[in-house]
């Protein structure tokens, strides 16, 4: 199970800042860190079809359609999240998606890494305008994982958490990614830790393969 | 009985204007210049739109008037594009479109079950397709607007719902029904305030050249809905085509 990525190029209004890419993901964990404005987060937009690309994407050499992306690459952004009006309605909001019908929403999984996550001093019909960046963060993380995707990206996702709770953070996810496709891009050292395969993005708009 | 209104009457009308510029002289806003082209602008329009009118009632060929009519709906679609300040590509097609589906449909209903003509004579399709469409041109400038600056503040919830498997209406959803309601709000108040607070200018025309109130009413009340119909449905499906191109806006247009 990989992901196969051939002659990506993307940019904003015709200039580009990534030009064609090819780069190989497989099953696990893979880190992307890099200099600040090379593109990382331009990239996991594309690939989530959020942006409008050039090039082909493969996974399991099956070239991918819109509509398996949607259905199947989950993104967590960095920040600027969408809510409602409370906690467990943000979380359960992507289930009400289209392309989401096929999922049903894991309770016990919700209440694991709520707990895991240190957010067990709030009740899930807290309004999340109590909640501070990093509590917002973790719940938006939990939102994403809760969907199970084949493919899961997030930017920068412990941004925002005390060293504690990243290492709890990446723990988890060196376990989850087991069975899937995990790009995750961060700076934070404890990320480096439970990564199983490293990739680092130069500003010069190139890959090189750490 | 009223005179017709002959050149005096015009010049008379013209001096009027001096208080604009007063105002605008006397509260230094300087905008005597836009004052001055605005009014000409209208001037020069409405002669020539007399004289075209004159030999389209004339020829009354059913050809030109629905060339005519797609003209209109042409430069409604170029004055959204330039009012609005979107800069985006194929707008003016989009809007040209969003009008002329939602127009044919209302004229239609209006001209063959309302109005009963057998064909679409220019005398009562060119001006009531023109109130129609100018109306439709205002409250799609207001709603293409209203609809890409509210993208443009919540890009990145927008971006969120997508990124968590929403299609590309399914994550506008939320800001849609705020540009909807921003574009048809003012015909709606305008519906309300009619007969008591102003006398619509189809209305007081008929009335002041002579035609029974009661059918100018009848009139009235005909048209009224049928913008209201056409304001909504083109702005509708406006949304609607910009809506399927989320995602080329949000690599291409800056926003
Ligand atoms: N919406 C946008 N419109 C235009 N340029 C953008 C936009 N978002 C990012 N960029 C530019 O694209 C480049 C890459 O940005 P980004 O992907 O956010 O980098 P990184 O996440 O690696 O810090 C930067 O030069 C940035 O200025
Ligand atoms: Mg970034």
């Amino acid at each position: 199970m990989c992901l196969f990525i051939e002659n990506f190029s993307v940019g904003y209004s015709g200039k580009y800042t990534l030009k064609d890419l090819t780069i190989k993901f497989s099953k696990g964990f893979n880190l992307i860190i890099g200099d600040s404005g090379s593109g990382k987060t331009t990239f996991l937009k594309a690939l989530c079809h959020l942006l409008d690309y050039k090039g082909k994407i493969y996974f399991k050499d099956k070239r991918l359609s819109e509509a398996w992306v949607r259905e199947n690459c989950k993104l967590m952004i960095q920040s600027g999240y969408y809510t409602e009006e409370t906690i467990i309605s943000t979380v359960k909001k992507p289930f009400e998606l289209k392309y989401n019908r096929g999922r049903t929403f894991d309770e016990k999984m919700f209440r694991e890494l709520f707990s895991l996550f240190r957010l067990d001093k709030f009740s899930s019909n807290e309004s999340v305008k109590r909640l501070s960046g990093g509590e917002l963060q973790r719940i938006a993380l939990i939102r994403a994982l809760l969907l199970k995707p084949k493919i899961l990206l997030a930017d920068e996702p412990t941004s925002n958490l005390d060293n504690k709770v990243s290492k709890e953070v990446y723990r988890f996810l060196k376990e989850y990614c087991k069975s899937r496709v995990c790009i995750i891009v961060s700076h934070d050292p404890i990320a480096k830790e439970f990564s199983d395969k490293l990739f680092y993005f130069s500003k010069k708009g190139f890959v090189d393969y750490g | 009985m009223a005179k017709p209104i002959g050149l005096n009457g015009l010049i008379i009308s013209y001096l009027v204007l001096t208080v604009l510029f007063a105002v605008s002289y006397m509260e230094k806003l300087r905008i005597e210049k836009d004052i001055f082209v605005s009014y000409l602008r209208m001037s020069v329009q409405l002669f020539l739109a007399g004289f075209v009118l004159i030999y389209v009632f004339k020829i009354d060929n059913t050809i030109i008037n629905v060339i005519i009519f797609l003209f209109m709906i042409l430069f409604a679609s170029r004055i959204v594009v330039d009012r609005s300040g979107v800069k985006i590509k194929n707008a003016t097609l989009f809007i040209f479109l969003s009008i002329f589906i939602s127009s044919v449909v209302v004229l239609v209903v209006l001209i063959f079950g309302i109005v009963h003509l057998h064909k679409l004579n220019a005398r009562y399709f060119i001006p009531l397709a023109g109130m129609v469409i100018g109306n439709s041109m205002n409250s799609t400038a207001i709603g293409i607007e209203r609809f890409f600056s509210k993208i443009k503040d919540n890009r990145s919830k927008i971006e969120d719902l997508m990124g968590l498997g929403a299609t590309e209406e399914e994550a506008v959803s939320f800001v849609k029904g705020e540009a909807l309601k921003a574009a048809l709000l003012p015909t709606f108040a305008s519906a309300s305030g009619m007969g008591i607070v102003f006398l619509p200018g189809m209305m007081t025309g008929q009335i002041l050249s002579g035609v029974d109130p009661t059918q100018a009413v009848y009139y009235q009340i005909v048209i009224v809905v049928a913008i209201g119909a056409t304001v909504c449905l083109s702005n509708y499906i406006m949304i609607k085509i910009l809506s399927s191109r989320l995602k080329f806006y949000l690599t291409y247009s800056g926003i």
